[in-house]
């Protein structure tokens, strides 16, 4: 029966995420960049909560202090501890503000655009894995 | 067993999650791509240009993509204006049933019945995507009868944040600047500005020895303020044209020149179940035309000088309230239009015309449309809608009753719609009271359209095969009249017969084929007792590297002279940044597109002379670079 539920759970998930691409998309960058398979991620845009909210290997973290990484373009009315932490923008002008934005998931010219900052990377310490060095600008 | 399964579960999916970014980011282009989510699967049959269709194919002007779209492509009529149904006389606007829309909201014309006269060659620098629909389609968007329906849908803040910067020139010296800038603003608000200066050269053409020109001169400016469930335009048009021919007899005019000007602006929303609408279109126009004839005294005819003034306002509302049930889509609507129009002046060879005066006419339309389903992959489509057009200070009031069936049958490889519809059209406003310029005198019959479509899709894996029939046949139609070119109600019913087969072959995840072969037959002409057309469509996307490269030929021949027309156009852009591309198209690089007729009558004689033939299609090149910051 547990083997069952087990079959079933994961197939549900597997056909949750054929087509949420998006979601696709940060699981396959942020465990690689964490070196983590389980991922905690604070965010504060709406839009991308539900887009990862069914996701099993990112964690959605109330408390922005204890994220691997923030989500979101702007983080100015969360705690000071957070402010230094690394983060992902999902706006090219709010990823081009921010020195501790380290990538960016956004739209231009109408299509997807995914891109890398090494400088923030190297400030957080944090290494760009290979398949990842194609997007860096 | 239980650990070897869960294995090879997990390692399924971690390998389905090694998915190349690239891919996931085409996937995500196309998954969110905004025409899925706004076409009316059971509207009608429909062609849709996608955001990427339109950029690759560098299409800068609508013209560039109504030109290979069924079932009427591209024309243009003797002022030069856009007017696909045009068959060269001298009538201003033959297509007001093909209507123009900016997302929810017509843009019109109160003398010409439709915006796709200025539209038809505007610049689509603000559209993200484009749908067409035909034979009938859905009530819920015009107020009147309409048997095609471009929608255009404006770029929002979500994809084209920021601003943007595209400056083009041509081989013609022609040249064109875009700019637009999009920003979200609080509560989920959002603003897209733009802005378009066009000065627009084209090919010369010679009528004996005199050189007609089609030049154009403007500025667009495209505005829009919106939220999901309110949107504001603003549309104003400003153009100084060089017209053509105009109403040159023998079309050769010394001067001929006509100045545009259009604004529209408009709100519709949705509140629970009702959506409502309140819009105002201005349009004013100035022709003036001199030409080498001396008149008649008797009939002061032809026009050694022409001056024509005239404006129009439109005030359109509409509210329509949806019911939805578990199987059921029921739409009510109501919708009134009220038209002011006329020409401020009008003098023939400096003679002013007396007593002209500006006319109303109102438009009146209840609909009721409702969706079915009879299963869950078969949805039954019922609409009626009843108009009442009334002109002031006329005999021409008309009441029209418009209704369309469809079936639309689906499965995941199959869809297949059937529709009937009926349609009635009655005279443009700037035919009422035309008896002698444009009409023969009387009161004139109403139209009336009966069409049967048939469209079949079978889709699998990256193959798109679409088949479409129809017949449409045309009671009353007004027609020119062969001996004075006035239109009048064809004696006979005139019968089109269509049929296009388009095969659609995606050989990557982000290069496609389109390949089209149709055949239109139209028995009962004026002209020709029958008239037949066969075109083909052959069109290639590819991306290479940095590079998207776009191939297209038309290939046309039609009953006239049996001639094999073909109209290139190759492109290439090349993204030299992400935020800076540079770009060339070459359109009908051979100079060897469909022609079309223009009546010429000699002027001492009154005998037709040979009908000039030239293409709606200019030979051009353009180069474009764009920045994006």
């Amino acid at each position: 029966m547990l083997r069952f539920f087990l079959i079933l759970s994961i197939l549900g998930y597997a056909l949750s995420a054929e087509d949420n691409y998006e979601q696709k998309l940060y699981e396959s960058i942020l465990p690689k960049i964490f070196h983590k398979s389980n991922v905690q991620i604070f965010i504060n845009n709406s839009e991308a909560k539900k887009v990862l909210k069914m996701s099993t290997i990112l964690t959605i973290v109330q408390k922005c202090t204890d994220a691997d990484i923030l989500i979101g373009n702007s983080f100015t009315k969360e705690e000071s501890s957070c402010q230094k932490k690394p983060s992902f923008a999902l706006d090219y002008r709010a990823y081009k503000r921010s020195k501790n934005a380290i990538g960016a998931f956004y739209w231009r010219k109408g299509r997807p655009q995914i891109t890398f900052n090494k400088d923030a990377f190297e400030h957080h310490k944090l290494t760009i894995p290979k398949s990842l060095q194609k997007y860096v600008q | 067993m239980k650990k070897t399964l869960f294995a090879l579960l997990c390692s399924t999916l971690l390998l389905s999650q090694e998915m190349d970014l690239d891919a996931l980011l085409n996937k995500i282009e196309k998954k969110t791509d905004l025409s899925s989510k706004t076409k009316l699967e059971n509207g009608g049959i429909s062609t849709i240009y996608t955001r990427d269709d339109i950029n690759r194919m560098q299409a800068r002007n609508l013209n560039d993509i109504l030109k290979s779209t069924y079932p009427f492509g591209y024309n243009e009529n003797r002022y030069g204006l856009s007017d696909p149904y045009s068959i060269g006389t001298n009538q201003p606007n033959m297509s007001s049933s093909i209507r123009v829309f900016i997302d929810n909201q017509e843009i019109t014309s109160g003398m010409y019945g439709s915006g796709i006269i200025l539209y038809g060659d505007m610049d689509i620098n603000f559209v993200d995507h484009i749908e067409i629909y035909s034979g009938n389609p859905t009530y819920e968007y015009s107020t009147e009868p309409t048997f095609i329906l471009i929608k255009l849908y404006s770029k929002d803040v979500k994809r084209d944040a920021g601003t943007k910067l595209s400056y083009g020139i041509g081989n013609y010296l022609d040249s064109h600047l875009y700019a637009y800038n999009s920003q979200a603003l609080e509560n989920n608000w959002s603003y897209f500005n733009y802005v378009a200066q066009t000065d627009d050269k084209r090919q010369q053409h010679k009528s004996d020895t005199t050189e007609l020109s089609r030049d154009k001169r403007g500025i667009h400016i495209f505005s829009s303020f919106h939220n999901d469930n309110n949107r504001f335009i603003v549309d104003a048009i400003k153009q100084k044209r060089d017209s053509f021919i105009n109403e040159s007899l023998d079309a050769t005019p010394t001067s001929a020149t006509l100045d545009n000007e259009l604004l529209h602006i408009g709100y519709d929303g949705n509140r629970n179940n009702f959506r409502y609408l309140l819009s105002y279109d201005y349009f004013h126009t100035e022709s003036k035309m001199s030409d080498d004839v001396v008149p008649n005294p008797y009939i002061n005819y032809p026009f050694a000088s022409l001056s024509a003034n005239s404006s129009s306002h439109i005030f359109s509302s509409e509210l329509k309230y949806d019911y939805l049930t578990h199987d059921n889509k029921l739409v009510v609507g109501l919708k009134y239009r009220y038209k002011y129009y006329g020409y401020d002046k009008l003098e023939k060879n400096a003679l002013a015309t007396p007593n002209i005066e500006k006319k109303g006419q109102s438009v009146s339309t209840l609909f009721i449309e409702n969706q079915y389903s009879l299963e869950h992959n078969s949805i039954f489509t019922l609409g009626l809608s009843y108009s009442q057009v009334k002109n002031e200070k006329s005999i021409q009031d008309d009441n029209l009753l418009m209704y369309r069936v469809g079936h639309t049958y689906t499965t995941n490889e199959w869809v297949i719609k059937s529709i009937y519809s009926h349609i009635e059209l009655t005279l443009d406003p700037y035919l009422v009271g035309s008896d002698g310029v444009y009409i023969t005198p009387g009161k004139k019959k109403i139209t009336k359209q009966d069409t049967i479509m048939e469209n079949i899709v079978y889709e699998k894996v990256n193959n798109k095969y679409e088949l479409t029939l129809s017949y449409l046949s045309s009671k009353d139609q007004l027609m020119p009249n062969l001996s004075n070119g006035l239109l009048e109600n064809s004696a006979k019913d005139i019968d089109i017969y269509s049929t296009i087969f388009i095969w659609t072959n995606y050989y990557n995840d982000v290069d496609k084929l389109y390949m089209t072969i149709g055949y239109n037959q139209v028995n009962n002409t004026p002209i020709v007792d029958s008239f037949k057309q066969y075109t083909a469509t052959l069109r290639s996307l590819n991306t290479y590297k940095k590079y998207d490269i776009f191939n297209e030929i038309l290939i046309s021949k039609d009953s006239t002279d049996y001639k094999l027309y073909y109209d290139y156009s190759l492109g290439i852009i090349y993204h030299v940044t992400g935020d800076f591309t540079l770009s060339l198209k070459g359109t009908n690089i051979f100079d060897s597109a469909k022609t079309s007729q223009y009546s010429r009558i000699d002027p001492r004689t009154f005998q037709a002379k040979t009908p000039l033939t030239i293409s709606p299609i200019d030979q051009k090149v353009v180069c474009t670079m764009e920045y994006l910051f």
